[in-house]
């Protein structure tokens, strides 16, 4: 809602706050001040100048001299403009003022609307009276020494959709009084002619019509112009500038019909017929149906009830004889017509938020009166008001404990109910604890007490009421293992260098056949959204995959190519039909692309690009670290793993249960080129959920070994198709007397047969109630290599 | 006889450290290490000492001279090694960067919400949680926004199918939690909300935390008080707050909270549009018909929520000024938030 602070100010005898402190006060009352503007900035070197004179400049079609009477001087001005003559007023920008961004160098310009910041109109200069002095600044001859203020209203406040709204709450700001526009009464024959039927009183609970006939349609006069420019709304011809003026004084939408094209001389407000359709004001014909409220004549729909007019029934420059509508149309149907039909106007956005039906007839005669007043000619008799859903005023009873309990503050009757009134409500004390409140047509938003106690704290000022603390008693809250779980996996994820991604929950249904899916896959059936922005974000994520591949691609565009990135987030399956809603799973997911350790310094990290293990290393921290590494297995998959996977480059993470709890691996050359990546990418994806159903390894105390223990080591050659990772796990089952074994080399080359590898193993022999002797180690190191080799297929190297 | 041993050592010592040849060395072995040296000698004279003394000060004469022999072998063998002679050997290069394990981060986005979820888990706070993809019922109907209601303009939503949607806002949290557990209640709900929107200040999905607590006589005083608290913990001791009348279909009375502008201080500058004021959250009293829709007695009990975005603070926070680099997920701005 936008208008200029004058005209709020017309309507409170005394009002003299600046606009600025208006736009606070308006701000802290929820009536949000999104901009004040004077009206006359930028017009400080603009003047209103007379033509005393104009010759066509030879050559040049279309130019001519102008010379005009600025004042002080005469001047000589270009212009191409056709709507002006010798005695013509305009608006004459001289040198050094500001025309949009172009400061005036010339002579002199005349100005547009436009120019002058004041609307869209470019298509003339602006005419002054023609009694206006000429020198007179432009900003007085055009009234201009005033502030446009723009109010961003909450859907609720439907009353302040009008200048007398917001000024209401300005005066009570101001602790002034309001001054409503003059009720005019024009006469009210009941002999109409013509007649309204309202088919359902809940769609319309009120209409109002008159006839004024006689009417010489013409442009406004500047006033009316000028506040409407300011209010943001075009000016049209007189008719239409009048119903849009009351509109913007009183928040009630009018709409003139021309009662010539009328048919049948009659009104039916009812519900549309499937099928029908209605060409509105704009020319599009669209299909209504029974969702929509159409106002018809005798045959046809000739508006769509507080939305839009038709074509074909409203007035034109030729019309003589106007039907004026003042109505009050349920907000639910304006609303739902309105979607229908994709029209939205000032009209539908008040209705949908809520006329006050008090006020339709009203609105309707000050319509009327001006619009005799503008264009001439008279009332016809007849007035038509129909007011089938007539109710009574609300009366809310308050008490004064609830307001204070609510809101935290002292605060009695008397000051409530002068709060109250200072904004129309009828508010009287019952007695010192109770107040009986007639709320008035125009706040239909108040129904409730708590909508009262709202109005108390609103006019008291939310920054009266005072700070305090809850005293809620002391409680135990518990955070859920999944918020812990994912707390803990992100530490240790950026402990291992890594970057936290967020990505959208949703994608791109291709990616999944990029990713070499099979339709019949699970992760191809995913959710999808009626109506998403755009292809590529259509449907819910199934797998973090693509977002992190997307993401890689992206850094490496950006050269960085090594990239260590990791999201934690949900993915979303389709469940059985009687469930609604999707099943909506964690998972963690992570891609590694380059250097090993993009963040060490070269001079110790190297070169060094990730490979499996780097893969294999973080699942296995991520283990370690919840102390849940004997609960889960890496094993290479027991079924065909998905297509993205590199063959052979692939492990799963399956759980002592058996339980699938994720992959890690190289992701699949041709699957990365359909993303547009080069080089190796490894990947992990755990199912969170998986995690937290398994138990930690309890934290117990050991004692600490009281004896020293002995070392020996072994080098055994292995086929090279022979895996070694279980050797240091089969050497501790082997003997009590182990204590640890670990694999500390793998070596191929020189002095090893081709096809063979040597691996060396670290044993670490220790009893815990004695010390060992050289002996019983040796005939147990014996022993322990002899199994190995028959075990893993070996061959001793050397002993030492 | 101890004092002599001990004085002799001593000279000795010092001495080793003014030798600047290898023949110098040469004489000096002689002179205290060999056959008549000084220190060998003494050891011959031990017998003059108390039969009682002998022991000790034997021990303590071979403790010395043995001493003395591995400090005369190191000075000899770097004296005589073919790289250093006797100058000083360099030391390690200090100046070079440490063998560091390198951290990522936490994305901007998790770093705001961890903080602000902690600043309310302090305050005794639960976490509560709900699903991303939502009942229509719980996202709008429960919360006291009908179909047809203009307040639903406020959210562009996404939806899946009829009564299915992404959730526009984490307030259907409020609702299954209260469903579930009887008050009193204090919890926060952080999470991703969708809308369908995207430009410089909209992404379609961002994420949101809120925050309600229930119980007998809470008021709004007391949620003035409650995120005053956060805004000092966020902002600043000195952070002031402003609550402003506005419009939730689901709080009455309801407020935008504003905090004085980080950036300038509250005297108007291009981030705060020159108001002074930064919209910070979104609160108000929970409605009684929210109350009313999950049977609880509003007569009995009371309560607040608020509502803020995780995404306008980092943005204030980090002074970031395109919503959209969040999901980017560029190292070179994720880089930055370590």
């Amino acid at each position: 809602m936008k208008c200029t602070v004058n005209w709020i100010a017309s309507h409170i005898p005394g009002f003299a706050t600046p606009p600025a402190v208006l736009a606070d006060q308006l701000t802290m009352l929820g009536l949000e001040v999104d901009m004040v503007q004077a009206l006359d900035s930028g017009m400080e070197h603009v003047v209103a100048v007379r033509i005393l004179g104009m010759e066509a400049i030879a050559g040049d079609a279309g130019l001519y001299l102008c010379r005009v009477d600025a004042g002080q001087e005469e001047i000589s001005v270009v212009t191409g403009a056709t709507n002006i003559r010798e005695g013509s007023c305009c608006a004459l920008a001289l040198p050094g003022a500001v025309i949009g961004d172009n400061v005036i160098v010339s002579m002199g310009v005349f100005c547009s609307e436009r120019d002058l910041g004041l609307g869209d109109a470019h298509d003339g200069v602006v005419l002054l009276d023609e009694e206006t002095t000429p020198g007179t600044p432009v900003a007085d001859a055009l009234t201009l020494r005033d502030h446009v203020i723009e109010v961003d209203l909450t859907p609720n406040r439907a009353d302040c959709a009008s200048v007398v709204g917001i000024a209401r709450e300005a005066a009570a700001a101001a602790g002034l009084a309001l001054k409503a526009p003059e009720k005019i009464i024009l006469p009210a024959d009941p002999a109409a002619a013509f007649s309204v039927v309202i088919e359902d009183a809940v769609d319309c609970p009120r209409y109002t019509a008159r006839l004024l006939r006689n009417i010489r349609i013409g442009p406004s006069p500047w006033w009316l112009r000028r506040a409407l420019i300011t209010a943001g709304v075009r000016p049209i011809d007189c008719v239409v500038d009048v119903t849009n003026y009351i509109m913007l004084e009183l928040g009630q939408p009018l709409h003139a019909f021309d009662f010539s094209r009328i048919q049948g001389e009659k009104l039916v407000v009812r519900r549309g017929a499937v099928d029908e359709k209605i060409v509105a004001l704009d020319g599009v014909s669209r299909d209504a149906g029974p969702e929509v409220l159409f106002i018809c004549d005798a045959v046809r729909p000739v508006a769509v009830a507080g939305v839009m007019g038709g074509r074909d029934s409203g007035i034109t420059a030729a019309s003589t004889d106007i039907l004026l509508e003042s109505a009050c149309f349920d907000p639910v149907i304006v609303r739902r017509g309105a979607r229908q039909l994709n029209m939205h106007s000032e009209s539908s956005y008040r209705f949908e938020r809520g006329v006050d039906p008090e006020g339709c007839l009203y609105a309707l005669d000050r319509a009327a009166a001006l619009i005799l007043q503008l264009a001439g000619g008279e009332a016809d008799g007849g007035c038509v008001d129909l007011y089938p859903g007539r109710k009574d005023r609300r009366v809310i009873s308050l008490r004064r404990r609830r307001v204070c309990d609510l809101l935290g503050l002292k605060m009695d009757t008397a000051r409530m109910t002068g709060l109250l009134q200072s904004i129309g409500i009828e508010a009287v004390a019952v007695d010192s604890e109770m107040i009986a409140a007639t709320i008035p047509g125009f706040r239909i938003d108040l129904e409730r007490e708590i909508d009262l106690v709202e109005e108390i704290a609103r006019l008291a000022g939310y920054n009266e009421i005072p700070s305090s603390l809850p005293a809620v008693a002391l409680e135990h809250s518990c955070i859920s293992p999944m918020a812990r779980l994912t707390k803990q996996l992100s530490a240790f994820m950026v402990g291992m260098d890594f970057f936290e991604a967020v990505n959208y929950s949703f994608g791109w249904e291709k990616n999944l056949e990029r990713l070499g899916l099979a339709a019949s896959d699970p992760l191809c059936c995913p959710v999808r959204l009626a109506n998403p922005l755009s292809e590529e974000q259509a449907v819910l994520r199934t797998t973090l995959l693509p977002g992190l591949l997307e993401n890689l691609r992206r850094n490496c565009s950006h050269m960085r190519a090594d990239v260590r990135l990791y999201e934690i987030g949900k993915v979303f399956f389709v469940q059985a039909l009687d469930l609604k809603l999707p099943a909506e799973p964690m998972r963690l997911g992570a891609v590694l692309a380059g250097r090993r350790f993009p963040d060490a310094p070269l001079l110790h990290a190297g070169e060094g690009a990730v490979d499996i293990l780097d893969a294999r290393g973080v699942v296995e921290t991520l283990l370690a670290g919840l102390r849940l590494e004997d609960q889960v297995r890496l094993a290479p998959p027991g079924s065909h793993p998905a297509p993205y996977w590199r063959p052979g480059y692939v492990l799963e993470c399956l759980t002592v249960s058996g339980e699938v709890l994720g992959f890690l691996g190289a992701l699949d050359t041709g699957c990365l080129k359909e993303f547009d990546i080069k080089g190796d990418v490894y990947y992990l994806e755990l199912r969170l959920d998986c995690l937290t159903a398994l138990s930690p390894r309890a934290k117990q105390m050991r004692p600490l070994p009281r004896y020293p223990s002995m070392r020996r080591d072994i080098a055994l050659l292995l086929p090279e198709d022979q895996a070694a990772g279980a050797m240091p796990a089969a050497v501790e089952a082997m003997d009590a007397l182990v204590a640890h074994c670990e694999l500390f080399d793998i070596y191929r080359g020189r002095q090893i047969d081709k096809g063979m590898k040597s691996v060396a193993l670290a044993v670490t022999y220790r009893l815990p109630t004695s010390t060992l002797d050289d002996a019983t180690v040796d005939r147990v190191h014996r022993r322990i290599i002899e199994q190995l080799v028959s075990q893993f297929n070996g061959r001793l190297r050397e002993e030492s | 006889m101890e004092e002599e041993l001990r004085g002799l050592f001593s000279v000795a010592r010092d001495e080793l450290a003014g030798i600047n040849s290898v023949g110098a060395l040469e004489l000096f072995r002689i002179k205290y290490l060999g056959r008549k040296g000084a220190l060998t000698l003494i050891l011959r004279n031990l017998g003059k000492a108390a039969p009682g003394d002998r022991p000790r000060l034997g021990k303590l004469a071979n403790d010395l001279r043995h001493e003395l022999d591995g400090l005369f072998n190191a000075v000899f063998e770097k004296a005589t090694s073919k790289t250093s002679g006797l100058a000083a050997e360099p030391g390690p290069d200090l100046s070079l960067p440490g063998r560091i394990t390198p951290l990522g981060c936490r994305h901007p986005v998790s770093q705001i919400m961890e903080e602000v979820s902690s600043i309310f888990i302090r305050m005794g706070f639960a976490v509560a949680e709900g699903p991303d993809v939502e009942l229509d019922f719980y996202n709008f109907e429960a919360l006291n926004i009908p179909a047809h209601h203009p307040a639903r303009d406020m959210h562009d939503t996404f939806y899946v199918s009829e009564g299915v949607l992404l959730r526009t806002h984490t307030s259907p949290i409020q609702i299954r939690a209260m469903e579930r557990c009887r008050p009193p209640l204090k919890m926060i709900a952080p999470g991703k909300v969708y809308r369908c929107d995207s430009d410089i200040t909209h992404t379609p999905m961002f994420h949101q935390l809120e925050g309600f607590l229930v119980d007998r006589r809470v008021s709004f005083a007391d949620l003035k008080g409650t995120l005053a608290i956060f805004a000092r913990e966020m902002f600043g001791t000195d952070a002031r707050l402003r609550f402003r009348p506005s419009f939730f279909p689901f709080t009455e009375p309801s407020a935008e909270v504003d905090v004085a502008c980080v950036i300038c201080g509250g005297t108007g500058c291009r981030v705060c549009k020159r108001s002074g004021w930064l919209e910070i959250l979104g609160a108000g009293l929970i409605d009684p018909a929210v109350f009313m829709k999950i049977g609880i007695d509003s007569e009995i009990y009371s309560g607040f929520a608020f509502g803020l975005g995780i995404e306008r603070i980092a943005m204030l926070r980090y002074g970031i000024d395109d919503i959209r680099t969040f999901y980017d997920n560029d190292i070179r701005f994720l880089e930055q938030f370590r």
